[in-house]
């Protein structure tokens, strides 16, 4: 396990540099001029301008910056946000906490309900109560997150005017009360194409399972349906539902950005937004990175959980 | 065997082979369109996809028409899904939205494709140095978070429709590599393949003439089933505000409009969500016939 663990490290860090690579060439081929956007003003002297000029290393090649950034990278200086004049690894420190809390607020919604949809789907296979799951999962799939929100918002906020539809804060700053009106919204937002992703994988998941010998051995056995249901369905089920996981966790930085937009909530998404529209490239570079390095270690953690739910398999491939 | 009886049996091979190849094409229909649902899918496909085509006959409005006498009005005889707030007719901009959602998602998939597809043949079929280079590449651009690297691509690229469908199509890219350079990896070895290179075809050649082909059904299941995907990206991006700009009508960006003005008139936010929601779903649905009728585990069984 160990020696799996160094060796998809390794291979992480392969990865994560030729995305420093793709994301600091791209992201320096943004059209305008970088001086007048560090500066965030037109109006600038010639002298002023070269300083800046100077400051961002322009008078030396694309490549020699790239090292120049790399090197503050590893010495864990993200750069310096042009908007908001700050460390952009301060900003970060902010928001990602936030984003961190819905994703996994979701996902604590999603996954277990998911699976149970996804079950009770399967158990009851051809019958109305699977087609109907079926046909919501599917079409709750197709319904862009964005809308989903709109329409709540319109609901909860506009018609009733149960719940705010923005103004997120924590439960230290706003109280409790206000903190659990302000998530409730964002979080079923979020929650809800992850129920839709989990039912589908989970019911396809146990239809596998339920034509495996075992299940018809442990049936012929005398066990009582639920004894089946339970002991030899759905733990077996579970493997491949570990898949979706990974791929869930690895979206856990950008999995909330349009939700984020649309209830205004300062997290990770948001401040992608802004810096993208205010063209702040130190900022983008670090997102863009940040959120690839937290896929990557989904992804690794994703191998180690296979192995954790099914001892069939090992890691260093030697399967039975 | 006079010229006579020969061209007779020629002509009758012929026969056959066509009614071959018709039962072959009915076979296909048979599987494809088996479950009603994806028969549904097709009709909605069709209805949208004739809309988005005839937009100009069914409306007497302009998309960008303004009128001031007629700001977010609600649904009447004249406005059937009322106008936004520069008095623009809904109906009409959802039609030429429809128009959006299409050219970019299909140019998307097929953009995504043939790069895909060449890259992964590439890798696969001249191995070493391009695969791993090819292989290591596709890596870090597949652990990028899609939206967060459509955005990034969007601030270099801009938003024009041809760049949009760049941008939509480079985040599926890896995808269609991985698949393709497994497949080819397979057919690489076959009898064919070396025989032809025996005969000192060049590898361009064989790839095309020879890999392509076996490789192709699984392509086409899978740009099926990412059309609906990709137009429900562009949509977000378009939402978020950085899709298509503003004027021309895109149903992300008319919600996103809508937004200011939900007491107003709602339906500038509801019916475009639903119109993505719809093609969608209608798209999936063709998508999952396609597979049923060309997947060749499922046809082997059937």
């Amino acid at each position: 396990m160990g020696k799996y663990l160094l060796k998809r490290l390794g291979q992480m860090v392969i990865v994560v540099f030729v995305v420093t690579l793709l994301t600091f060439f791209l992201v320096d081929m943004v059209p305008g001029d970088i001086v007048y956007n560090a500066a965030g003003r037109d109006d600038l002297t010639q002298e002023e301008y070269d300083q800046i000029y100077y400051e961002l290393n322009l008078d030396k090649s694309t490549a020699s910056r790239y090292v120049i950034w790399l090197k503050n990278l590893l010495s864990g200086n993200l750069g310096y946000s042009y908007v908001y004049r700050r460390p952009v690894w301060d900003m970060l420190k902010e928001k990602i906490p936030t984003t961190l809390y819905l994703s996994f607020l979701a996902m604590l919604i999603s996954v277990p309900l998911g699976v149970l949809f996804g079950s009770i789907s399967a158990i009851r296979r051809k019958k109305p109560s699977d087609t109907i799951i079926t046909l919501i999962a599917n079409i709750c799939n197709c319904l862009p997150q964005f809308w989903i929100g709109i329409m709540l918002m319109l609901f909860f906020s506009f018609r009733h005017n149960w719940l705010p539809s923005v103004g997120f804060g924590w439960p230290a700053r706003v109280g409790w009360e206000r903190h659990i009106k302000t998530i409730i919204m964002p979080v079923i937002c979020v929650a809800l194409g992850g129920i839709a992703g989990f039912t589908r994988q989970s019911r396809s998941a146990m239809l596998e399972v339920i034509r495996q010998d075992y299940i018809r051995t442990a049936r012929s056995k005398g066990l009582s349906n639920a004894a089946v249901n339970m002991k030899h369905m759905v733990r077996n089920g579970l493997i491949p539902i570990v898949t979706i996981l990974g791929s869930r966790l690895a979206r856990i930085l950008s999995g909330s950005m349009i939700v984020e937009n649309v209830f205004s909530i300062p997290g990770m998404g948001l401040m992608a937004m802004t810096s993208i529209n205010n063209k702040d490239i130190p900022a983008i570079q670090a997102i863009v990175l940040i959120s690839t390095i937290v896929a990557c270690l989904a992804f690794i953690l994703t191998d180690v959980l296979y192995v954790l739910v099914d001892p069939r398999i090992s890691l260093d491939g030697s399967a039975d | 065997m006079d010229t006579k009886t020969k061209a007779a049996m020629d002509q009758s091979r012929k026969d056959v082979k066509k009614q071959m190849k018709k039962q072959a094409r009915k076979r296909f229909f048979k599987a494809m369109f088996a479950r009603r649902i994806v028969i549904v899918g097709t009709i909605g496909f069709v209805i949208i996809l004739l809309a988005a085509i005839f937009a100009p006959f069914l409306t007497p409005y302009e998309p960008d028409a303004m009128n001031e006498n007629a700001q977010l009005a609600l649904p009447s005889a004249e406005h059937l899904l009322g106008t936004d707030n520069f008095g623009r007719d809904i109906f009409t901009r959802l039609l030429y939205g429809a128009r959006i959602s299409l050219i970019i998602g299909v140019l998307a998939v097929i953009l995504a494709a043939v790069i895909g597809i060449a890259l992964g043949m590439c890798a696969a079929y001249f191995s070493g140095i391009a695969d791993i280079l090819i292989m290591r590449i596709m890596e870090a651009l597949n652990s990028i978070p899609n939206l967060m690297l459509s955005l990034a691509l969007v601030a270099v690229f801009g938003h024009s429709m041809g760049s949009l469908a760049v941008i939509l199509a480079i985040a599926t890219v890896p995808t269609y590599v991985r698949m393709t350079r497994a497949m080819t990896l397979r057919v690489k070895n076959s009898d064919y393949v070396k025989a032809a290179q025996m005969q000192g075809a060049g590898s361009i050649f064989i790839m095309v003439r020879h890999i392509l082909p076996n490789i192709m059904s699984p392509n086409l299941v899978m740009m099926m089933s990412n059309v609906g995907g990709t137009i429900l990206s562009e949509a977000s991006l378009s939402f978020l505000g950085v899709g298509i700009t503003i004027p021309t009508p895109s149903w992300g960006s008319m919600v996103s409009q809508g937004r200011g003005y939900l007491l107003d008139n709602p339906y500038i936010s509801i019916v475009p969500g639903i119109c993505v929601a719809v093609l969608v779903i209608c798209l999936n649905m063709i998508g999952d016939g396609l597979r049923d009728a060309m997947d060749p585990r499922l046809s082997g069984e059937a």
